[in-house]
């Protein structure tokens, strides 16, 4: 019964329903948590997320601080 | 034992007293210096130069940008902020430029640092994952502690608050302050909720009476970014008060002159948006001076004057007296 479970469900992920509605969307999802995961070990980066306060959160010069957003270049 | 052996452990602890004095023995400035950042070949630094704005001198001279900075209370060590590995962190060198350290062992975005008045804690802005914090940390770069959500802190002279900037919305910034007891935080800046955007960074008079920061409330924010000017206001919320008119081009970036008789700021001198000189307001409609005139961007942010600096950190058990209230005298 139970070896009997299991060569079904292999049937059906080797079939092309089962790469479609199962396989695909789990690789895809292994993927994208691979990048989030890969993201949050490697850190900040040096442009910064948030709105900047100050010039040196934009790029250099001409790049300035306006009201919350980098302007110029 | 062995003489080698005798000779190695003799080598090994004057090797570790000397890792462990060399701080002390980094030294002050002889006369009052204004430490300032610069972009004047390309890349950010941070300078110094004499009250009148003579002697300008680069002192960090590295390739990455070397940002905001701030004087240690008995004026040997300057920490500071750089992107030379990768993303902004802290660092500290020697009132000269030299012997530079990282602060913590483990990297992150971290800027805007200020130091407690006794010299012993450190607060910074800290960026996890795109959103702003204020932290707390030994000047050793241990017991890193998260306090509250926001950026630009201050500390103010008797050690007791942190000023902070929030963004509370959409085109609203206020200005918090933090008990550093009891970790309570209350808006203090504007006194109401509106529209508003706080430029800079509050800065603490040196008697700890005053906030000094730039400020811009006309509507819409950004088609008036250019009457962002300075203010000074009562750290009861009372007396806010113009300092530089807003006819002008944007002003920003207050420091206090340590006999609080004068302000510094930048503003743009009109050739472009991106184009700040450092200016110094004499207060109660004093003379104003330029103090840079080259590079692209110049912006203030720190004064020290060894006549207003105790020459050694002041001892746990004698704080009653603190930092602030010595500097009164």
């Amino acid at each position: 019964m139970k070896n009997n479970l299991r060569g079904k469900i292999r049937e059906f992920l080797a079939s092309e329903d089962g790469k479609v509605s199962v396989k695909a969307p789990l690789t895809l999802g292994v993927v994208t948590g691979g990048i989030f995961l890969a993201q949050a070990i490697i850190g900040p980066t040096s442009a910064t997320a948030c709105p900047c306060q100050h010039d040196w959160q934009c790029p250099n010069p001409p790049h300035i601080c306006s009201v919350g957003t980098c302007i110029g270049g | 034992m062995r003489p080698s052996m005798l000779i190695f452990i003799f080598a090994f602890s004057i090797a570790l007293l000397g890792t462990r004095i060399c701080p002390v023995l980094a030294k002050a400035p002889d006369t009052a210096k204004i430490l300032f950042g610069a972009s004047r070949e390309g890349n950010r630094e941070l300078y110094l130069m004499n009250s009148d704005g003579s002697e300008q001198i680069n002192i960090t001279n590295h390739p990455a940008d070397d940002i905001y900075g701030a004087w240690s209370p008995t004026g040997e060590q300057i920490l500071f902020a750089s992107d030379r590995d990768e993303w902004y962190d802290l660092y500290l060198m020697d009132a000269d430029g030299k012997n530079v350290r990282r602060v913590f062992g483990k990297s992150a975005h971290r800027e805007c640092p200020t130091w407690s008045p006794e010299g012993k804690q450190i607060a910074y802005e800290r960026q996890d994952l795109g959103e702003r914090f204020i932290y707390i940390a030994t000047s050793d770069g241990k017991n890193e502690e998260r306090v509250a959500i926001g950026g630009s802190p201050a500390w103010s002279p008797n050690g007791t608050e942190i000023a902070y900037v929030v963004q509370a919305g959409q085109d609203r910034w206020e200005i918090h302050i933090l008990n550093v007891r009891t970790r309570k935080q209350k808006v203090f800046f504007p006194p109401k909720a509106m529209s508003t955007w706080i430029g800079s960074i509050p800065a603490w008079s040196p008697k700890g009476d005053k906030l000094a920061f730039s400020w811009q409330n006309q509507l819409p924010l950004k088609a008036f970014e250019s009457k962002e000017t300075l203010y000074t206001v009562n750290r009861d919320g009372t007396d806010l008060t113009q300092i530089v008119g807003e006819v002008g081009p944007k002003v920003t970036s207050p420091v206090w002159s340590p006999r609080e008789d004068a302000l510094l700021y930048a503003q743009q001198d009109g050739r472009a948006k991106w184009s700040l000189q450092i200016f110094k307001a004499v207060l109660g409609n004093g003379p104003t001076e330029q103090l840079t005139a080259i590079g692209s961007w110049n912006v203030p942010a720190d004064w020290f004057d060894p006549a207003y600096a105790l020459p050694v950190s002041p001892q746990p058990q004698s704080l009653p007296t603190t930092w602030g209230e010595v500097k009164k005298r």
